[in-house]
């Protein structure tokens, strides 16, 4: 039961950002193969960050590469005088960690509509206290012909 | 008979008369900041190089400007007289000789490029760059990267470009440099095949739409993040001879929303490059990706579609041009 209501907590503080994905994703990245291709794998990763809740863990660690679509509410980002740095701190509760963890994000950003929008491929990996992801040139990932998108999970 | 040392010392003089005036001679191309375009299996973006002698003595006609499309990059290196002069300054709607470099902001500065120096009336270009110019040895210079601002125009023999700075050096990963005064070579047109005849490959959707008077389109595009999208748009010149939606190098074009009475809000999609302009309209057509803006702005959201370079795309063997009909799955 108390996980049914956290849940129903998730959804609607996802609810509670109006517009928060105005635009759907459909990376024009080819599907992953299950059989080894050589391709790096992008995987895909939606949450949104309000009120001191996040909608969704933190991607795996084990990967590389990932598609973020991430709307978190403005008074949530901190922003730095190096124009394309940004942290939030991802509140414990959703994941494995027991305190506050801190999620750096590297590279343009838009803020709109009282919300930061971080949409694109993102690399980068995380240690104990806190993570940090780099935005790749959204075209260039798709024309290199090095990825594929994996939603396996 | 002259001595071989007389013949070098004549040789020598002459060139160095000729290097004495910079716009004669044309200036070397400054470090821009861009690598040269390799010669071969070069993808990234050439940015043509115009480099135009606008002295009332060239010795040359000046060379066309390159073919300019909306939202390219264009690196300028111009050189004019300033006694006499050959140019003027335009600001607030008032004339002023030519003076170079006595602003605190980028004037409006004007240079007329006749095609045949003998004969000023037989028409040629018309150039308008906002600019400050560099003073040295009588001569201002001109040197950087502009973007088209208007469309081109053409009247009694002259046609009219105008061009705004652009603050930043495109990025390096993306542009490259092109030769002095060669327009971009053309590369055989690669075709993207049919999805019927592959398998595996992501289908690009074909996006057609008519453009009306007022900038309307007549359907909606497949805008999604990261998606690419296959676009022919024919666009209407206005009364202005500018053709509808162009601005600042880009076009914008209107999907009102049908169920608002007011009929103030919808989407406004953007588009910059792959355009060409004729005499009675502009066309949009070729590949574009497609990015979200996120801002609502009085009821209406905006989406942006880039221009990709076709050659590329098609090289990585990932896409496959979707049947009319099938694309927005």
């Amino acid at each position: 039961m108390k996980r049914i209501y956290l849940r129903l907590a998730l959804i609607l503080a996802a609810a509670s950002l109006p517009g928060a994905s105005l635009a759907a994703a459909k990376l024009a990245l080819p599907p992953c193969s299950k059989f080894p291709s050589g391709k790096k794998h992008v995987y895909p990763w939606t949450a949104t960050l309000a009120g001191g809740v996040m909608s969704a863990p933190l991607p795996s660690n084990d990967h590389s590469y990932y598609y973020f679509d991430f709307v978190a509410a403005e008074d949530a980002v901190k922003t730095y005088a190096s124009a394309e740095k940004f942290s939030v701190v991802v509140p414990p509760g959703v994941a494995q960690w027991k305190s506050d963890y801190q999620l750096f994000l590297y590279g343009k950003a838009e803020q709109a509509n009282g919300r930061y929008y971080f949409t694109g491929v993102y690399a980068g990996g995380s240690g104990s206290d806190s993570a940090e992801v780099h935005r790749r040139d959204t075209l260039e990932i798709v024309l290199s012909g090095e990825y594929c998108l994996d939603s396996s999970g | 008979m002259r001595t071989g040392a007389g013949m070098t010392a004549i040789i020598c003089s002459a060139l160095l008369v000729a290097l004495s005036h910079p716009a004669i001679a044309g200036r070397p191309i400054p470090d821009t900041g861009l690598d040269h375009c390799k010669p071969r299996g070069e993808h990234r973006i050439p940015v043509p190089t115009w480099s135009v002698d606008a002295s009332t003595n060239a010795l040359s006609p000046s060379p066309p400007p390159p073919s300019i499309a909306g939202g390219s990059f264009v690196y300028i290196v111009l050189g004019a007289d300033m006694y006499p002069s050959t140019f003027d300054i335009r600001s607030g709607g008032a004339v002023y000789p030519a003076s170079c470099g006595k602003f605190s902001y980028s004037p409006l500065v004007s240079f007329d490029l006749p095609k045949d120096r003998k004969n000023p009336t037989a028409g040629g270009t018309r150039l308008h760059l906002k600019a400050l110019g560099t003073f040295s040895h009588g001569t201002c210079s001109y040197d950087g990267f502009f973007i088209s601002a208007s469309a081109p125009q053409t009247a009694q023999g002259w046609t009219d470009l105008t061009f705004d700075p652009v603050d930043k050096t495109p990025p390096r990963d993306r542009y490259c440099l092109a030769d002095v005064n060669t327009a971009r070579r053309p590369e055989p047109r690669k075709v993207l095949p049919p999805c019927e005849r592959t398998a595996h490959r992501i289908p690009i959707p074909v996006w057609q739409p008519a453009v009306s008077a007022d900038g309307e389109l007549t359907s909606d595009p497949p805008h999604q993040h990261g998606a690419i999208v296959s676009t022919s748009i024919e666009v209407p010149r206005a009364a202005d001879g500018n053709c509808i939606g162009w601005r600042n190098g880009d076009f914008r074009f209107v999907r009102k929303n049908p169920i608002s009475s007011a009929n103030n809000s919808g989407l406004a999609v953007l588009l910059r490059g792959n355009d060409s302009a004729g005499p009675a309209s502009c066309r949009l057509s070729g590949f574009y990706l497609n990015e979200p803006i996120f801002d609502v702005q009085d009821g209406w959201s905006r989406t942006f579609f880039g221009a990709i370079d076709a050659n590329r795309m098609i090289d990585s063997g990932q896409y496959c041009l979707a049947r009319r009909g099938e694309e927005s799955k």
